[in-house]
């Protein structure tokens, strides 16, 4: 758990009467939204609620990105594009991105196959009443040839500081490019991997079965944990003033600056994070990561509106970071006592 | 001779391309090289995608004439967006599709889940059945070896047998083609 922040599984699904969304008409979109409605009314594991992305405001949208629950993609159908998100948001189906759905599944941790028994569960409901584009020798149909056969993509965003550190993650980069894998930055494809977080997922989705792509992202993800706990660990002993330093002068920023930006924010993020995680800091895991969420614009925007104050963005994340640090701080432990994972 | 990518550094490597019926050759520094290479094994997808698109698609003169017969999409709309217009378009475009998804995913057939409403009566419910390869089904299977074979003799940088496997795979395709 100190290196997954989140484990991913989503099924690019199509349905067979219809033509691909770059293709279809508004009444097509609707047609669409209107299934995935009719088919998840009665779907088990809790209730879902359709976001229109037309009905939502842009820095809501934005909001739905921060949070993994849709896609930047999804934001470009600004008319015809939707999600289906369940109470518990462990499961959305966005509607009409480059598929007609895409059902997702997440999980705190590495178990990838309950949220591949989540995503299948919700793609079972909705294929009940009408079939999805599947091809015996092709499998499931899919509008870019990327995501043909199982339309399955597996990740897990992972925490790499110590790989990124000492310079290791273009080597990784390249083994796990002939695994089929590949790495990329915290917002998917073409994203910068900023505070260190990575994403390890699939490329290829033809000629392997489900069970085998959610077993290749573990294995090397695991393989990958493995690694930077290691270096974790070596570093502690042969920088271990250095580290502590880096980590607690970040945190002192985090406490105490009045203006940040999301690349600066991202940068001490990550060094709180590793120091939750060395438990040098007096925050759990879990705390930290909600900031990962809430301490991006879109979310300080959203938080922005509630305050008396006017401030800017910058100015209202310092004010978020540090209401939320003194909100969640453990009582009667002191910043810096370090102790052995 | 230069690198024909770059013209600076001496070329090293020649790589031949097989678009259509035309063949071309380029000379490339091993600096080049292994900017393809990457550009082909990581990365970008879009970039990793027109690549390949550009390396295994017949000429643009036959493409731009390729419309689906469904949704009627142009072939070279797909080359543009890197998107498809219906499922119908797997079908219209089998012939330039197929090598793709060889080469994107190292596999042609999918192995996966089915539909629940295609799939077929529990195992002891069916007659067992001899089944007998068809020409097709041989040839798809050899190409499959000879690419692996390619690969790997790729991966150890044994270049002169990889490029036996390719002119090996390259008749095959016309025979299939032939045929």
């Amino acid at each position: 758990m100190s290196v997954v922040v989140s484990g991913r599984v989503r099924l690019a699904r199509n349905f067979a009467d219809l033509p691909f969304t770059t293709h279809g008409d508004n009444p097509q979109a609707q047609t669409c939204i209107d299934r995935a409605v009719d088919a998840m009314k009665e779907a088990p594991g809790g209730r879902y609620t359709l976001r229109l992305l037309k009905d939502t405001p842009p820095t809501d949208q934005l909001a739905l990105v921060e949070q993994h629950l849709i896609s930047k993609d999804l934001l470009q159908n600004h008319h015809s594009g939707a999600a289906l998100i369940r109470d518990d948001e462990q499961i959305s189906i966005m509607i009409n991105e480059e598929d007609h759905l895409r059902i997702q599944a997440i999980v705190k941790g590495l178990d990838l196959k309950t949220a591949a028994r989540e995503a299948f569960e919700a793609e079972e409901a909705l294929e009940r009443i009408h079939h999805f584009s599947f091809d015996p020798q092709l499998g499931y149909l899919t509008s870019c040839p990327t995501n043909t056969g199982t339309g399955l993509r597996a990740s897990l965003m992972l925490h790499l500081p110590m790989l990124d550190r000492f310079k290791q993650m273009g080597s990784v980069n390249q083994s796990v490019a002939k695994l089929g894998l590949t790495l990329r930055g915290i917002y998917g494809e073409g994203s910068e991997a900023l505070g260190s977080v990575y994403q390890v997922s699939n490329q290829v989705t033809l000629g392997r079965t489900e069970q085998d792509i959610v077993e290749a992202v573990t294995v090397v993800g695991k393989q990958l944990i493995a690694m930077e706990i290691k270096l974790r660990l070596k570093c502690l002993q042969t920088h271990g003033t250095e580290l502590r330093d880096t980590i607690l002068r970040s945190y002192g920023l985090m406490r105490y600056a009045v203006s940040m930006d999301e690349k600066e924010l991202m940068q001490h993020w990550s060094n709180l994070r590793l120091g939750a995680a060395l438990k040098l800091i007096p925050h759990t895991l879990e705390d930290i990561d909600k900031l990962l969420t809430t301490a991006q614009d879109a979310h300080v925007r959203q938080y922005m509106n509630r305050l008396a104050q006017s401030v800017d963005v910058k100015e209202a994340r310092c004010l978020l970071i540090q209401e939320t640090l003194t909100r969640t701080q453990k009582p009667s432990v002191s910043p810096g006592d370090a102790e052995n994972e | 001779m230069l690198c024909d990518e770059c013209g600076k550094n001496p070329a090293i490597f020649s790589v031949t391309i097989t678009s259509g019926g035309g063949v071309s050759n380029r000379h490339l520094c091993a600096e080049c090289m292994k900017k393809m290479e990457s550009s082909l094994t990581q990365g970008n997808i879009h970039s990793f995608l027109s690549s390949i698109m550009s390396m295994l698609a017949p000429s643009q003169a036959e493409t731009n004439q390729l419309k689906c017969e469904h949704c009627g999409l142009n072939y070279s709309d797909f080359e543009r967006t890197g998107r498809l217009g219906c499922a119908g378009c797997y079908q219209s475009f089998h012939k330039e599709l197929g090598p793709m998804l060889q080469r994107i995913h190292g596999s042609s057939q999918h192995v996966g889940r089915t539909p629940a409403h295609l799939q077929q009566p529990a195992p002891e419910m069916q007659q067992p059945e001899e089944h007998i390869p068809t020409q097709q089904e041989l040839n798809a299977q050899r190409m499959e070896e000879l690419r692996q074979k390619m690969d790997e003799a790729v991966a150890v940088e044994n270049f002169e047998a990889a490029a036996q496997y390719r002119d090996e795979m390259r008749a095959l395709a016309q025979e299939a083609g032939e045929t």
